[in-house]
């Protein structure tokens, strides 16, 4: 039985997965037509490579129908519901850095950590009529990390793309997303709390514990992970 | 037996009430918390409002409650749905909600009694009760004259012991190495946070009004919607002036202990009396009432003997006002029962006086675990 392995399809993941996988003498040769999404290990039949969004790799790791994945663990951990049951964090693998963070407007002068922002959450339905709203689209890691503050009176907004500029625009009075320098965040006249960073990301070699690891894969996953580990 | 128990609870009811399967999700999200929303069944309709299929039996009898006023005892029973790690997702639930009653010792009473009578229709007659009491604990932080938001921050932990636990602690450390919430700064210009910092030590509201509309300015943020400049700065104010604060040993004693008691509900009275003695608390009116709610659980037949008070349960939802209490049966892991005060959850769903509350629910599924008939 091959090992399947789903590795980002586009991007700067992509290369430097591939530079990753290049630098273990693992060559990814490229699919036999543009339009084709599989492919394989130069000498390794015993391995398959399916190029695949990175948001896609987390959900079939989820169900178990790929061995590996290469992918964020911020992805990881927001689309897999108890991920630490249902996944392996193999590797680190050293690029692909974000921190996922909670940020309010640098104007609150007065809110620094999670218990600031407590006491502020606490009291925005008596105040101004209806609960703190904080935009993001990682609700999962957003609820966890909230809970595990004891935060509950809140309300998440969904947020497809530029939820930094969720509070400028009136839709959300704070933020958790993903940020690698930090400068986006400053940029848009939000600083990150104290003890906000709920997540520091990179990609991972992840191993989905619901695929079959029958025949030989299971030595195959312990060589990867030995040679990819840097 | 849900038909049974639903109809035996009628009996003792003003009103019953039919609630749809289909709700929406909102008010459920807005007075539970968005953490709720990974329990429950969330659907979209085509013109985009969330809605759920009903997880609870409370909310939506609130909300009936809201446009028909005059009080009365609602007796439900039917399925819920709730998303669960294993097993089953719906669930058979009977209850009682008791709004507008005013005489809240009684109303208590006569919930937590009806409860033991309908486990008792199921079988299941030798019943531990665990209570506790939200209005004691809130007259405990009163008594000890803590700053504002460090008593509502006491207050809203309630329920959860761990938290609450930790938080006494962080504050008994507080002070010990200056303000703690001062580390940490990734980033930011050092000198800016220096000046806020100095106007609310100063207590220079003018000074911060305008430093923090020149932010929010940049940041084009409105300053009539949501937080208003002057709302930060007056709690820029007192948090410095809570930053210096830290609670001493024999506040934070006072607290613990509290919290420790644990007895028998027929000696709870004199155990309370007992620490007010000893600490100074003025439990006041609470305790009054405590006693009475034990007096008419007596008249009512509740074997009080069985019941244990436990000074730090609670649920650490910001509703519950009052009593609170979870019936279980040994052997059974989890609760047959549960229920409690919660006078702020009308006003919460909007209404525009408020309204005691109080009612239980029973959950099928976990009395026949516990060896009930169902």
């Amino acid at each position: 039985m091959r090992l399947t392995i789903a590795v980002p399809s586009k991007g700067r993941l992509k290369e430097k997965t591939l530079q990753a996988f290049a630098a273990a003498g693992l060559e990814v040769m490229p699919p036999a037509s543009e339009r084709s999404y599989q492919t394989t290990i130069a000498g390794r039949d015993d391995i398959e490579i399916a190029f695949l969004s990175a948001s896609e790799i987390a959900r079939e790791l989820a169900l178990g129908s790929v061995h590996l994945g290469v992918t964020g663990e911020d992805l990881a951990r927001e689309t897999i519901p108890q991920a630490e049951n249902v996944v392996d964090f193999l590797v680190p693998l050293g690029f692909g850095h974000a921190d996922v963070v909670v940020a309010v407007p640098d104007a609150w002068v007065d809110v620094e950590t999670m218990s600031d922002l407590d006491d502020v959450a606490s009291v925005y339905r008596a105040r101004y009529g209806r609960r703190l709203r904080v935009a993001t689209k990682y609700w999962q890691l957003t609820q966890g990390f909230f809970g595990h503050h004891g935060i509950g009176v809140y309300r998440i907004v969904e947020s497809l793309g530029a939820t930094e500029g969720a509070p400028a625009a009136g839709s959300a009075d704070a933020i958790v997303d993903i940020t690698s320098t930090g400068s986006t965040i400053r940029a848009n006249q939000l600083k990150v709390l104290s003890d906000g960073v709920i997540l520091k990301s990179q990609a991972n070699l992840i191993a989905s514990n619901r695929a079959s690891w029958a025949s030989g894969t299971r030595a195959t996953r312990d060589e990867l992970a030995k040679v990819l580990a840097i | 037996m849900l038909e049974h128990l639903t109809s035996f609870l009628a009996a003792r009811c003003s009103q019953t009430v039919d609630i749809p399967i289909l709700q929406p999700a909102d008010p459920f999200l807005e007075s539970a918390g968005e953490d709720l929303r990974r329990r429950i069944f969330l659907t979209e309709t085509i013109d985009g409002s969330q809605q759920c299929l009903r997880p609870e039996f409370t909310i939506p009898i609130c909300l009936h409650h809201a446009r028909n006023r005059p009080p009365a005892r609602y007796a439900y029973g039917g399925t819920v749905f709730r998303q669960t790690r294993e097993g089953a997702a719906e669930f058979e639930q009977v209850g009682l909600e008791d709004l507008g009653n005013a005489d809240a010792a009684r109303a208590d009473a006569d919930a937590l009694a009806d409860a033991l009578d309908a486990l008792a229709e199921c079988g299941l007659t030798l019943v531990d009760v665990t209570l506790g009491d939200q209005a004691l604990f809130n007259v405990v932080v009163e008594n000890l004259a803590l700053p504002r938001a460090i008593a509502a921050r006491l207050v809203r932990n309630f329920g959860n012991p761990a938290q609450l636990k930790g938080l006494i602690e962080q504050l008994t450390r507080n002070g010990d190495n200056g303000d703690v919430a001062n580390g940490g700064h990734q980033g930011e210009d050092g000198a800016g946070h220096n000046t806020i910092e100095k106007m609310a030590l100063a207590q220079d509201a003018v000074g911060l009004v305008a430093h923090i509309e020149e932010k929010m300015a940049a940041a084009g943020l409105s300053s009539k919607v949501g937080r208003s400049p002057e709302d930060i700065a007056r709690r820029a104010i007192a948090k410095a002036a809570e930053g210096q604060f830290q609670l001493e040993a024999s506040r934070a004693e006072i607290l613990r202990g509290f919290l420790d008691l644990v007895s028998p509900l027929d000696f709870a009275t004199a155990g309370l009396k007992e620490f007010a003695k000893a600490t100074g608390i003025d439990f006041a009116d609470a305790l009054a009432a405590f006693e009475e709610r034990s007096a008419h659980l007596s008249v009512r037949g509740v074997n009080v003997a069985r019941m244990v008070y436990r000074a730090s349960f609670g649920r650490n939802l910001e509703y519950y006002t009052g009593m609170l209490f979870e019936a279980s049966v040994a052997g059974a892991e989890r609760a047959v029962a549960g229920g409690g005060r919660y006078d702020s959850l009308c006003t919460l769903l909007g209404s525009e006086v408020p309204v005691p509350a109080v009612g239980f629910s029973i959950s099928l599924d976990r009395v026949a675990e516990a060896g009930g008939k169902t």
